[in-house]
């Protein structure tokens, strides 16, 4: 770990949303690193701030205050056009719901941010070839969205993420709308791509997959409440159960334990 | 990752240079494939488009073909006509021949002066006898508007010297009908006024001023302006003259040198002038003379397109933002893949004016469509009409005003400020009152307001239509056929000769059997033709009192008839009697005066029973009736101080033959009316022709039409003003019901869910509709109070254009608010009704 680059720096990171009068702390001072060729899965309660978060790492959103940093530069100052920049040429999406336009086919779909980066239609199309191939949806190039199983919608959406060959790959909850085995074959696809030593954060819910990841961070009302190393456990069962805890029991009736926790009360706004 | 910032800076220029077409290409593509994906949306959305850009493009093109353009002579700009005006009166005159030559040999301000009058001839040795429109010109006046002949030559310099050879040219639209536009025309002879004439070439189309001819002969060849009184009578101003400026030289210099000019003319003169004349003389560009009457319609015209094409742009822009809604998601889904929002704005942009321009497209071919209706149109007030084209200019305008509406619906929805991560995860399902809803309400409040104020307009411009059709003219049209024959007047050229044939025609047609009652007069109400003829200038001399010669009364003209023709008209003798048979030549003299006359001169007692005299006593006149005041140019237009005289004694070359047919059914078999009518024209006509072939075989007919068609005429104007404005406002209606339709469409697509959770606890179907109704409702009604402002304006505007309307009235608003109001509320209606039969688990799972 110590002679791996590192590629996400987030510190003292908070978020604040002001909704009719009340203003919601999503995320409170975090601190992140991430390191090329990581696999982090974050996990927590519902409203614990995971998608928060994953939408600032992925510059779709920003910060109330703090600093973070990709590569060493920061990134908090850029403007809308520099960040969707940023966006095209260093991160891959993958969404819950798979989010490919429905007027367009797979391959154009795939295609887009190559055309966003203003890349010439030969090496393009070599490319949207190369990659459906890897997520083993050649022939399905011509068809449209709706056409196509949850499953490979999901892995069309994973093909339009790594087309541009992205520094890092975000993923919130990429198998909440997939059945078991759709949702197994797509962690395994993440899974081989993160063996080739593409950098992956992806948010879950589902502890199943947790094991899969090589770091988990738990986060509940926005903050870190443990990061853990799943290579040095080497995938005990432990945390398994311990996450699972925390993911059911918290949102229903918060514990003494788990109160004791929460320093500001917070709002959950609509 | 490390050189970020570095990579920015770079590829933003690589992507603006080399990749822009091609980002314009991928955009179009894709736009095109969602147009296909969404037929209706594109379809109302183009037509929409399609039709105002069409009635705007229709409109301007008149406007450029009769205002922008230059008139299509050569130097037009430096073209003049020159008049002469008697300041005291306010009359304006054309030229005598003697005139002309001083105004020539004085002037140096313009190089060159033509003249022109028009006359009508008959023709012979060319088919049957025909009346032709006949220019009568100098042989500069080719030059001078610089024709080149299409066939043969024009006149020489030397051709307008009196005695010279008869020669004739044609015009290229008589060529066309009546030699089938057939080479070998030159050098044939067809016969004027019992002289062979050679024609000598065939003209080019062109806009014809101040009459449209059929022929052109020379000086020489017309039989009045070749005789000896017209070329030495200073007062018989017949002769309308062109200029062309030198080229240092402006309009003002030719107004005060020509002013100049008359009024030494004046002094040198006096007797060629009526006492008391402030003579003096000016100049008009051909253009303005030409385009005067056009411009208070066309600029009417022109602002109702374009508040049609506000009301179109206003529900695209509209449509287009109801789209960008349901579409939150895909542009977020685009941005999170690294489009900027310039890049987005961008893609919008090329998608909307891809519609616009489909839209301006199929716009064009609507205006290409309605050209035909839209010269007919002009040419009731310029003979430039028959210039107006879709030209590149026009095109140029349509292309400009797509491309406005285009970049307006374009670029409206892309300041939506976008948060992209909800849109990512509500798919844009946000509520309506976050997603522009202002805006669109406003739109559709806007769309309201003018349509209420277009169809205002409309209903306006047909009343007044309707006013001036209602009006009591004096006379009633309606089963009256009229022949017109202009008698040869080298066969009938005398009066006793005049009279003797006139005679036999009308005892011919009262032989008819369908025929209930007939008349001739010189002329009768709109007639395009005789209108002007027996205009009469000078004082008349009354029998009570001393005579005053310069007591000239405006608008006064003598009327031949014989007796029945007010009967005929169905107009009303106030006192006295008709003509009869009985006023022949060898009675006494007779005249019959119209109640505006009668009350003129004997404002306190009756007319009948006094005399005038037109020429200073010599021979009187006896008033013998006073007739009710008919309107003899339109409806709208103040009738005229008329005299009627008996046709024996004062005969005249111009016959109108009036027959009513009222009651009449030729062949007893046709009931309807429309019907009977036209059967009675068919066979008047025929029957009519026979007589008159059988009396002179060699005497041309001139006209006919039935009184109806002439009264019909003379609001022709009025009634093209009244279907266009009826059109645009049909079409403002349409748009304006697809606009509150899918505003409300869209709006119950919003709140489905809503509409669920209130019929889960417990709202009936009629609340939800009163629910939906009342917000469309809502909006139609702030719309409506704000089109009655607007339409006041309007009103008031039109009031002083149109006849006799005000700019409130009752009936039309109240039908207008009432007609937009029910139409709204049909249209709120549907989808009312359809968020009402959701069932409400659908309704509250549609999140
Ligand atoms: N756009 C927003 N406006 C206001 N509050 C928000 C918004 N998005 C999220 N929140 C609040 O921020 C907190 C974290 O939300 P989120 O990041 O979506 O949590 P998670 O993805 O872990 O369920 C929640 O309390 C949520 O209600
Ligand atoms: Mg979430």
């Amino acid at each position: 770990m110590t002679n791996k680059k590192t590629l996400i720096n987030i510190s003292k990171l908070n978020k604040i949303y002001h909704t009719d009068g009340t203003a919601t702390n999503a995320l409170k001072d975090i601190d992140i690193t991430i390191t090329q060729g990581d696999y982090v899965t974050i996990q927590g309660p519902s409203g614990g701030g995971k998608s928060t978060l994953l939408s600032i790492i992925g510059l779709l959103d920003k910060p109330t205050s703090g600093d973070y940093q990709i590569s060493g530069v920061s990134v908090t100052k850029l403007s809308e056009s520099q960040m969707a920049k940023v966006r095209n040429r260093e991160i891959g999406f993958i969404f819950q719901d798979f989010n490919l336009i429905g007027d367009m086919t797979v391959s154009q779909n795939v295609e887009l941010p190559l055309i966003y980066r203003g890349i010439a239609k030969a090496t393009r199309q070599a490319k949207v070839i190369e990659v459906l191939k890897r997520v083993n949806m050649s022939e399905r190039a011509k068809h449209l969205p709706n056409q196509l199983s949850g499953g490979q919608q999901q892995r069309v959406a994973v093909a339009r993420a790594l087309v541009g060959n992205p520094t890092l790959l975000l993923a919130d909850e990429p198998t909440g709308n997939l059945d078991s085995v759709n949702g197994d074959s797509v962690m395994q696809l993440l899974s081989e791509l993160n063996e080739q030593g593409v950098t992956i954060c992806m948010v879950t819910h589902d502890s199943r997959y947790a094991h899969l990841s090589k770091r988990t961070i738990n986060l509940f009302d926005g903050q870190v409440v443990d990061n853990t190393d799943n290579e040095q456990k080497n995938g005990t069962s432990n945390n398994k159960v311990d996450d699972r805890e925390v993911a059911e029991l918290m949102p229903n009736a918060i514990t003494s334990s788990a109160s004791s926790l929460v320093k500001n009360t917070s709002t959950v706004g609509a | 990752m490390s050189n970020t910032s570095n990579s920015i800076e770079t590829n933003n220029e690589v992507m603006s240079k080399n990749n822009f077409i091609e980002n314009v290409v991928i955009d179009t593509r894709y736009a095109l494939a969602r147009f296909i994906a969404q037929p209706i949306t594109t379809l109302i959305i183009v037509l929409t488009l399609a039709l105002s850009i069409g009635a705007t493009t229709a409109i301007f093109s008149v406007v450029n073909g009769l205002l922008f353009q230059a008139t299509p002579f050569k130097d037009s700009e430096r073209l003049v006509i020159l008049a002469q005006q008697d300041l005291t009166t306010d009359q304006s005159y054309g030229f005598s021949a003697p005139e002309m030559l001083d105004y020539q040999s004085q002037a140096q301000s313009f190089e060159n002066m033509a003249e022109i009058h028009n006359m009508t001839f008959t023709m012979y040795g060319h088919n049957d006898p025909i009346r032709v429109r006949t220019g009568v010109v100098s042989s500069n006046f080719f030059n001078m508007l610089n024709l080149t002949p299409i066939l043969g030559r024009v006149f020489t310099e030397a051709e307008d010297d009196i005695g010279a050879e008869p020669l004739v040219i044609l015009t290229y639209e008589f060529w066309q009908r009546e030699f089938n536009g057939q080479d070998d025309v030159i050098n044939q002879n067809v016969e004027f006024n019992n002289r062979s004439h050679k024609i000598i070439g065939v003209l080019p189309h062109f806009p014809q001023f101040p009459a449209v001819s059929d022929v052109y002969i020379a000086i020489p060849s017309c039989p009045w302006r070749g005789s000896e009184g017209a070329q030495s009578n200073r007062s018989m101003r017949m002769m309308t003259s062109f200029a062309k400026i030198k080229p240092d030289f402006t309009l003002e210099d030719v107004n005060s040198e020509v002013a100049n000019i008359a009024k030494g003319l004046a002094n040198t003169y006096p007797e060629a002038y009526s006492a008391n004349a402030d003579i003096s003389a000016g100049a008009l560009s051909l253009h303005d003379e030409l385009v005067k009457d056009s411009r208070p319609y066309l600029y009417t015209l022109l602002a109702t397109t374009l508040l049609l094409f506000l009301i179109a742009s206003a529900n695209v822009t509209n449509l287009t933002l109801s789209q960008h809604s349901k579409r939150k998601r895909e542009f977020a889904v685009r941005a999170s893949l690294g489009a900027s929002k310039a890049r987005l704005a961008q893609l919008l942009l090329t998608e909307s004016l891809l519609l616009s321009l489909l839209g301006g497209g199929l716009g064009l071919v609507f205006a290409f469509l309605g050209l035909d209706f839209l010269k007919d149109f002009a040419a009731n007030f310029s003979t430039l009409a028959s210039e107006i084209t879709i030209d590149s200019t026009v095109m140029l305008f349509a292309l400009v005003i797509s491309t406005v509406s285009g970049i307006i619906a374009g670029i409206v929805p892309s300041f939506t400020k976008v948060n992209l991560v909800s849109s990512l995860k509500e798919g844009g399902k946000s509520s309506y009152s976050t997603d522009h809803g202002l805006l669109r309400n406003g739109l559709l409040i806007c769309q309201f307001a003018l349509s209420l104020t277009l169809l205002i307009a409309a209903g306006l411009t047909i009343k007044s239509l309707n006013n001036l059709q209602n009006i009591d003219a004096g006379f009633s049209a309606s089963n009256i056929e009229i022949l017109q024959v202009d008698l040869n007047w080298t066969v009938y050229n005398n009066a006793q000769q005049r009279w003797q044939i006139s005679q036999q025609i009308l005892q011919e047609v009262r032989k008819l059997p369908y025929v209930s009652s007939s008349a001739l007069s010189m002329t009768y109400p709109n007639d395009t033709v005789g209108a002007n003829y027996g205009s009469i200038r000078q004082a008349i001399q009354l029998d009570d009192r001393d005579f005053n010669p310069d007591e000239v009364l405006p608008n006064t003209f003598n009327r031949p008839i014989t007796e029945g023709y007010f009967a005929t008209l169905d107009s009303q003798l106030l006192q006295g009697r008709d003509f009869s048979a009985d006023d022949d030549d060898k009675a006494p003299n007779v005249a019959i005066i119209n109640e505006k006359l009668a009350k003129k001169w004997w404002p306190n007692e009756s007319a009948i029973n006094h005399s005038i005299s037109f020429d200073q006593g010599e021979n009187w006149l006896t008033i013998v009736g006073v007739v009710e005041n008919i309107h003899e140019q339109g409806a709208a237009v103040e009738p005229s101080f008329q005299i009627y005289r008996a046709m024996a004694q004062s005969p005249t070359g111009h016959l109108a033959i009036l027959a009513n047919h009222e009651g009449a059914q030729p062949q007893g078999t046709q009931p309807q009316g429309t019907q009977r009518h036209e059967k009675g024209n068919s066979t008047f006509k025929q029957d009519i022709k026979k007589i008159i072939a059988e009396l002179d075989n060699r005497q041309p007919l001139s006209k006919f039409e039935s009184l109806q068609q002439a009264v019909d005429n003379s609001v022709s104007l009025q009634r093209f003003l009244a279907q266009l404005l009826t059109i645009f406002s049909a079409i403002a209606l349409v748009i304006t019901i697809s606009g509150v339709s899918g505003v409300m469409s869209y709006m119950v697509n919003l709140r489905t869910r809503e509409i669920g959770i209130r019929m889960a606890i417990g709202a009936d179907k009629a609340k939800v509709i009163t629910l939906i109704l009342s917000y469309g409702i809502k909006l139609t009604v702030i719309g409506l109070l704000i089109g009655v402002v607007s339409a006041y304006f309007s009103g008031d505007w039109l009031s002083t254009q149109l006849f006799d309307i005000d700019a409130f009235d009752m009936v039309i608003y109240s039908t207008a608010l009432i007609t937009l109001l029910v139409i709204s509320t049909l249209a709120c209606l549907l989808p009312a009704w359809r968020a009402s039969s959701i069932p409400p688990m659908r309704a509250l799972k549609s999140n």
